[in-house]
């Protein structure tokens, strides 16, 4: 029993300080991939032999010493909650994230996840659902400020349109592979086809999705900081305003990686699909960074959607099809037709 | 219709520029590090300038303190200390100055011409006041402007 509280608090540790060093270079190489797209070269002049990759540390300790704004007619109880919950519940979510493939010891396997429930999904979807009250709270919080306001009204709108066509775009491949278990839906993948060839349009839908989900640009109208100064940002200062890009950032990479597990076959390659652990590990690090680089590549390339052409891709588009990709689905297992 | 809608052709197109300029050479120019070469005619910084036996070519006609727009050309007539009347005095005051180079035009000597030495900001106010002996002299080595 001790064993397994042991294992736990240590994989929680370990995975919660290798998230915050994820999120702290996703700022760097951000801004660096952003720079270089926008043809300049990024942070360059702290550890400049490094090209600059000690700069989110320098920024962190800034961040630190700046002086904590509280807005006067601020809800104070509610405005410190809301970068706590907003940063909190990415990570919760990510605890139930597999972090490579599962290694085999003796007769066992060791689940490189801190917890291995068998509805990991539903627990990652949930979690993720939550993560829009930090925003929501913090636009409430913030004394009345509009455009935090604003700001809020839309990341809920967006967050509860988006996640019914994202919950619809899993089902396909849980469908296919009957099982809730993340382990459960690569172990499926490693004996057929990736489900990306048997679900292409789920996977459109889903990649659309995973945008929205994470704000990232062309739907990051909560943030839109050319009409809203930032949203929901406006009112916070120091560490607290620095609390929601580290949660944004971990909602990407737990987005990646359930795009990778669900849809482009986890820790399985094209060429291998067996034995030696690590290649396993590293073809799941690969798909999974493909898919980060996606989002700063998407966030240095589109302009961002008007808010009903958002909610008009959503509803009108992406609900309709997702509907009838799931009716086929069915359809097909229930007559056993390869779905190709 | 088909293309923008369902292949999503010009979200791609996007992306594949982007891509392209990603890992392209860069425009930055590395400032205080490196500097751009400009151009020996500029119109920036003024000098007063000599005569070949190393005597100032400016008769204190009073021209360019004149025509100056935003005057801030101050010029001061009296006796030379080799007992001649002329140029006792001259001030520009940078931080007035706005380049325009109607002093140079009109200076019927060509006594007075403008630098390429741009980086004029200092630390202390009085400092963007040039006197005469700051304006006659060639470009010292350390303000001249590195090759890039």
């Amino acid at each position: 029993m001790l064993i397994y509280v042991l294992t736990g608090a240590i994989k929680l540790l370990v995975v919660f300080v290798l998230l915050l060093l994820y999120a702290l270079f996703m700022l760097w190489f951000e801004r660096k991939a952003l720079g270089f797209i926008q043809i300049r070269i990024g942070p360059k002049l702290v550890s400049s032999g490094l090209e600059g990759l000690l700069q989110p540390i320098a920024d962190m300790l800034k961040t630190l010493w700046k002086e904590d704004i509280v807005p006067h007619r601020a809800d104070k109880l509610v405005f410190w909650l809301a970068p706590v919950i907003g940063a909190m519940f990415p990570f919760a979510a990510a605890m139930a994230m597999p972090f490579g493939p599962p290694l085999k010891i003796g007769g066992s396997y060791f689940y490189l996840s801190v917890v291995h429930v068998n509805v990991g999904i539903l627990y990652i979807l949930a979690a993720l659902g939550l993560t829009s009250y930090g925003v929501l709270s913090a636009g409430i919080a913030s004394g009345g400020n509009k455009y935090s306001l604003i700001s809020a009204q839309r990341e809920v709108a967006q967050m509860v349109s988006y996640e019914v066509v994202m919950a619809l775009a899993l089902l396909n491949p849980i469908l296919m592979a009957q099982s809730l278990d993340l382990y459960d839906i690569v172990a499926m993948q490693a004996h057929h086809l990736w489900f990306v060839f048997y679900q292409p349009v789920a996977f459109v839908v889903f990649l659309i999705c995973m945008f929205a989900t994470a704000a990232i640009v062309p739907f990051d109208l909560p943030e839109a900081e050319q009409e809203l100064v930032a949203g929901f940002n406006t009112e916070y200062s120091a560490m607290k305003m620095g609390m929601f890009p580290f949660g944004q950032f971990v909602t990407i990479l737990v987005m990646s990686s359930l795009m990778v597990i669900f849809f482009l076959g986890g820790w399985t390659g094209p060429i291998w699909n067996g034995h030696p652990w690590i290649l396993g590990f590293i073809w799941y690090w690969i798909k999974v960074f493909f898919f980060v680089f996606l989002f700063i590549w998407s966030w240095g390339t589109f302009p961002r959607y008007r808010y009903d052409q958002l909610m008009n891709i959503c509803w009108k588009i992406l609900l309709p099809i997702s509907v009838l990709n799931i009716l086929w689905t069915g359809f097909a297992l229930i007559i056993h037709i390869p779905m190709i | 219709m088909i293309k923008e809608h369902i292949l999503f052709a010009d979200l791609i197109k996007g992306l594949s520029i982007t891509i392209k300029k990603l890992f392209g050479p860069s425009v930055t120019l590395h400032y205080p590090i490196q500097r751009r070469e400009l151009p020996e005619r500029m119109r920036f910084l003024h000098k007063l300038d000599l005569t070949p036996e190393g005597k100032i070519k400016c008769i204190a006609c009073g021209i360019c303190e004149r025509i100056c727009p935003p005057k801030c050309i101050k010029m001061t007539r009296g006796t030379r200390e080799d007992g001649k009347k002329g140029l006792t005095e001259y001030e520009i005051d940078i931080g007035r100055c706005i380049f325009c180079g109607l002093c140079v035009e009109v200076c019927p000597e060509e006594a007075i011409s403008m630098t390429n030495i741009y980086e004029l900001a200092t630390y202390n106010k009085a400092d963007t006041v040039y006197t005469m002996d700051r304006l006659v002299r060639d470009v010292p080595e350390e303000k001249k402007a590195e090759v890039r």
